[in-house]
């Protein structure tokens, strides 16, 4: 049974009388110890749907579909079912966490809170749980008790994973994880979270903009445009054959030491405006091999190969999924 | 820097601003037009005698420079020249009522901000909610009335009921009485003063203190520290709140300014015996040095107040590097 | 209101100043639907023609305010270093200085008189609209624009006058309402301690007679309570205009929060 089902979600944004679909109609399924990359540029709608699986959305948001973790449908449970579920089954590693911090509260007392709240301990015992915790994801336990602005920004995001880790969850959302670091501590940080991945058996979805680093570090990939997922599948058949235009120019678009020199290709165009997307296919604008059918075409989603889908009239030889 | 440092910086920066205080009196009660020192020689309430003691003090005959001097120099000794009126020393004058305005904005000040704070947290997190626009609206009204206005409408309710004193610190008939009937009196007396200086200035500290909430709500740590599964209260009590009240610190006290000026409205209205009563007399008895010394006190009140704030503000934000 | 306080000859049913001496003290009724007071004036008429005196001295005491304000945030902001420092020190000397008590006193010395209360009021009311003039020079300061309009050679008084200022004023206007609120609070306050202006009739000059004739403890509630009333509807207005002009002019204040209380 996978760990997390991710059945038919949108998420709609109603923003002064107008409403703005962010996520629509989205599919996914990790199993337990998978890592998950989804993949797409800002604006994809990739970040929303991390949110969304755990309700942490504004006021002005509504959720529709379902999100099952082990068999349980979170979006029927209760604030005080729900919290149980946040920090201790299912965690998150945001965006930036220079910011992700509480900038006055010493870094051990912030990673202990789940401790507390989830395993019912006590404050010393959370503590020295916390110190613990710090020291597996590289951070000297002398170190507990700075404040956020006393490290740097990628001893930061340690602390964020040292968070998100601390009550031993079952799957971890990391929302652009390495975004704001240089290459080399980025580097480190996808080592100290593929380890901690293994070692735990913990499942997890790395969302990011950055296809190369989706394609290093995943066992399947979603690949995002305009609220939906258009192509996903295991990653090797992802990245070596991929099928729609879309996941094809973001690979092509990735630099290689051998391409030094070379034209790379990009993608031409802008994504779409959300207030006003195009009828069928979204990507129908920017597409090079688009036909009149891709203007009325449905937006289901065609299956290629054993568990490869893609969203595209090209596969349409293939079976509908 | 270390916070040793940092406190002497800033209280350097305080007396300095003392010391232009002190300067911005001398140029109001020397230089103006009608000014006080030249009305002292015209005051029939004073003998030949105090006329000339007056006069080596303030060193009238001197150059303008010298008398600046001379003056710094006696405020800071404590020589804040003699009553007009009272004919005893300003600092003799202003003690007593020192303390009662003490007595009477003390437990306002603080009554207003933890009433004006609780509040704000709760409109602040329950944004656009019934008890905000509730919670807001009175704010704005209570910050919209004029203290001695409120005053006054308390004056007419409670001179038409009864049950409470209107006026004064304490009864006659408690004035010469036991300890304990004294106090009685004075806090009976305090109700009015006391309820009028509070929700005056409650209003205020409510909307600074809602609107620094709801900035701290979209801060992305707050995000983050729900998505850990901690309970709503706690993350308002470990979270919200603490950061919120860490700027409100400053704002607040740069608002005991408007406090003290509510104060003195009271004062007069309730006619509580205080700093600001004595204001209001001495402008009618054209007591000079009493002015000019109540004016000095409230100063360095209001200065103190701001530099204790820094203090605090330094001492609860690790961030700060006293620079 | 202010339609009010400019028909005030036209809509006051008697002339303020009109002494009735055998209407002393009544309570409301046909013939003076709000009353009259100690000397048998009308309080209707005078709380319209009171309007008049309390927001001009509102607004000129804001003009004023204004005024110094932007010139010293603009000359602290754009100039920069030494007088950036002494202008600031300055203006946070006057952000700490009980003003209202300082303007107690200063009208006290000055004596009666309305261009007196305006100056006082205006001198003291400046360092909020400083302290706002000068964070939104130092961010125009360095725009693009401003930087490009330097290298073409242009004079600093006229990217003052072309770059700054146009962008720095929004601000201004938002903070103008506020300022216009305080003035007309601290002036029903100098006039009801019976210094400043007294002559005029204003609210607080209402106010201030109600209270030293002795008609409040009498009770007499028709006097008292009217023109406090003006003050906080027109303290009301000028504040919310204040609030929501502030709240379109700053961007930072707009959209919900990303976290919704639970």
């Amino acid at each position: 049974m996978a760990l997390l089902e991710v059945k038919h979600v949108s998420v709609s944004f109603s923003i002064r009388s107008s409403q703005l679909k962010a996520v629509d109609n989205v599919d996914l399924s990790v199993k337990s110890g998978e890592v998950m990359g989804i993949v797409g540029e800002s604006g994809s709608g990739k970040s929303t749907l991390g949110y969304s699986i755990l309700k942490l959305l504004p006021r002005n948001a509504a959720i529709e579909g379902k999100v099952e973790y082990r068999g349980l449908d979170l979006y029927t449970l209760n604030e005080l079912e729900m919290r149980k579920i946040r920090g201790k089954e299912i965690a998150m590693v945001f965006q930036g966490s220079m910011n992700s911090l509480n900038p006055l509260i010493k870094i051990e007392r912030q990673v202990a809170e789940p401790i507390i709240v989830h395993n019912r301990l006590g404050f010393s015992e959370a503590l020295s749980k916390a110190r613990e915790t710090l020291e597996k994801v590289g951070i000297d336990p002398s170190k507990g008790e700075s404040y956020p602005h006393e490290l740097s920004g990628g001893l930061k995001q340690r602390v964020a994973v040292a968070i998100a880790l601390a009550a031993n969850p079952s799957l971890l959302i990391a929302d652009e994880p390495t975004t704001a670091l240089d290459v080399m501590t980025q580097a480190q940080l996808m080592d100290l979270l593929k380890t901690q991945c293994r070692q735990h058996n913990m499942a997890m979805i790395l969302i990011s903009h950055d296809i190369a680093l989706i394609s290093e570090s995943c066992d399947s990939i979603a690949v995002m445009y305009a609220g939906r997922v258009i192509e996903s599948g295991p990653a090797q058949r992802v990245i070596h054959n991929p099928i729609h235009p879309y996941t094809r120019g973001l690979l092509a678009s990735i630099p290689s030491i051998q391409d030094v020199g070379k034209h790379r290709e990009s993608i031409p165009g802008d994504p779409p405006d959300p207030f006003d997307l195009p009828a069928g296919c979204r990507f129908r604008p920017r597409c090079s091999f688009a036909t009149e059918a891709c203007s009325s075409y449905d937006l289901a989603s065609f299956q290629a190969e054993k568990d490869h889908f893609a969203s595209c009239l090209m596969v349409r030889g293939g079976q509908h999924g | 820097m270390g916070m040793g440092r940092y406190v002497i910086k800033r209280a350097a920066s305080s007396v300095l601003t003392f010391f232009v205080t002190v300067a911005l009196t001398f140029v109001l009660f020397r230089l103006l037009p009608g000014n006080p020192v030249q009305l002292l020689f015209r005051n029939p309430e004073l003998t030949q005698a105090e006329i000339r003691e007056l006069s080596t003090q303030f060193g009238l005959n001197k150059p303008l420079w010298l008398q600046f001097i001379l003056y710094i120099r006696n405020v800071f000794l404590g020589n804040w020249g003699i009553s007009f009126y009272y004919r005893s020393p300003v600092t003799e004058v202003l003690f007593p009522a020192l303390l009662n305005s003490v007595i009477l904005i003390l437990p306002a000040t603080v009554l207003a901000i933890v009433i004006g704070a609780g509040l704000g947290v709760l409109a602040g997190w329950k944004r656009g909610s019934y008890t905000d626009v509730g919670v807001l609206s009175s704010s704005l009204v209570l910050y919209a009335i004029p203290t001695f206005w409120l005053g006054i409408l308390l004056i007419m309710i409670f001179v038409k009921v009864g049950g409470l004193p209107v006026s004064g610190m304490v009864s006659i008939t408690a004035v010469n009485g036991p300890p304990l009937q004294y106090l009685v009196s004075v806090l009976r007396h305090m109700i009015l003063p006391m309820l009028t200086l509070t929700l005056v200035t409650l209003g205020q500290f409510t909307i600074i203190m809602r609107s620094s909430i709801i900035g701290e709500l979209t801060e992305d740590y707050v995000v983050a520290a729900y998505s850990k599964g901690l309970t709503s209260s706690w993350l308002l009590r470990k979270h919200v709140v603490p950061n919120a009240l860490l700027p409100t610190i400053s704002i607040i006290a740069i608002s005991i300014g408007t406090v003290v000026a509510g104060a003195v409205l009271t004062e007069t209205v309730f006619s509580w015996p205080g700093v600001g009563s004595l204001i209001y007399d001495s402008i009618f008895r054209r007591d000079y040095p009493v002015l000019q010394g109540a004016f000095l006190i409230i100063a360095l009140f209001v200065i103190a107040a701001n530099f204790v704030a820094d203090i605090m503000y330094a001492y609860l934000d690790p961030r700060v590097k006293y620079s | 209101m202010v339609l009010m306080a400019i028909l005030a000859p036209y809509i006051s049913p008697y002339n303020p100043n009109q002494i009735d001496p055998n209407a002393i003290l009544q309570g409301p009724s046909f013939h003076h639907l709000l009353g009259t007071n100690e000397v048998g004036q009308d309080i209707l008429s005078l709380v319209i023609w009171g309007s008049r005196v309390s927001l001009l001295v509102g607004f000129l005491a804001t003009a004023v305010a204004i005024t110094v304000g932007t010139t010293i945030g603009v000359a602290a902001g754009y100039f920069g270093t030494a007088a950036d420092e002494v202008l600031m020190r300055l203006t946070d000397f006057f952000l700490v200085v009980p003003a209202v008590v300082l303007a107690i006193i200063v009208a006290a010395l000055l004596g009666n008189s309305l261009l007196n209360v305006v100056l006082i009021i205006g001198l003291l009311s400046w360092p909020p609209t400083a302290r706002i003039v000068r964070s939104s020079t130092l961010v125009y300061k360095h725009a693009p624009f401003v930087e490009a309009s330097k290298v073409a050679g242009a004079s600093s008084i006229h990217i003052l006058r072309t770059h700054i200022l146009p962008n720095v004023m929004p601000l201004v206007y938002a903070n103008t309402a506020l300022t216009i609120a305080n003035a007309i609070f601290t002036q029903s306050a100098l006039v009801f301690l019976g210094v400043g202006d007294i002559n005029n009739i204003s609210w607080g000059q209402t106010l201030h007679f109600a209270y030293s004739s002795g008609a409040i403890t009498a009770g007499d509630y028709w006097y008292a309570i009217p023109p406090g009333l003006m003050i906080v509807l027109a303290v009301l207005g000028f504040a919310l205009a204040g609030y929501s002009l502030d709240e379109a002019f700053n961007p930072r204040l707009k959209g919900g929060s990303v976290f919704g209380s639970a």
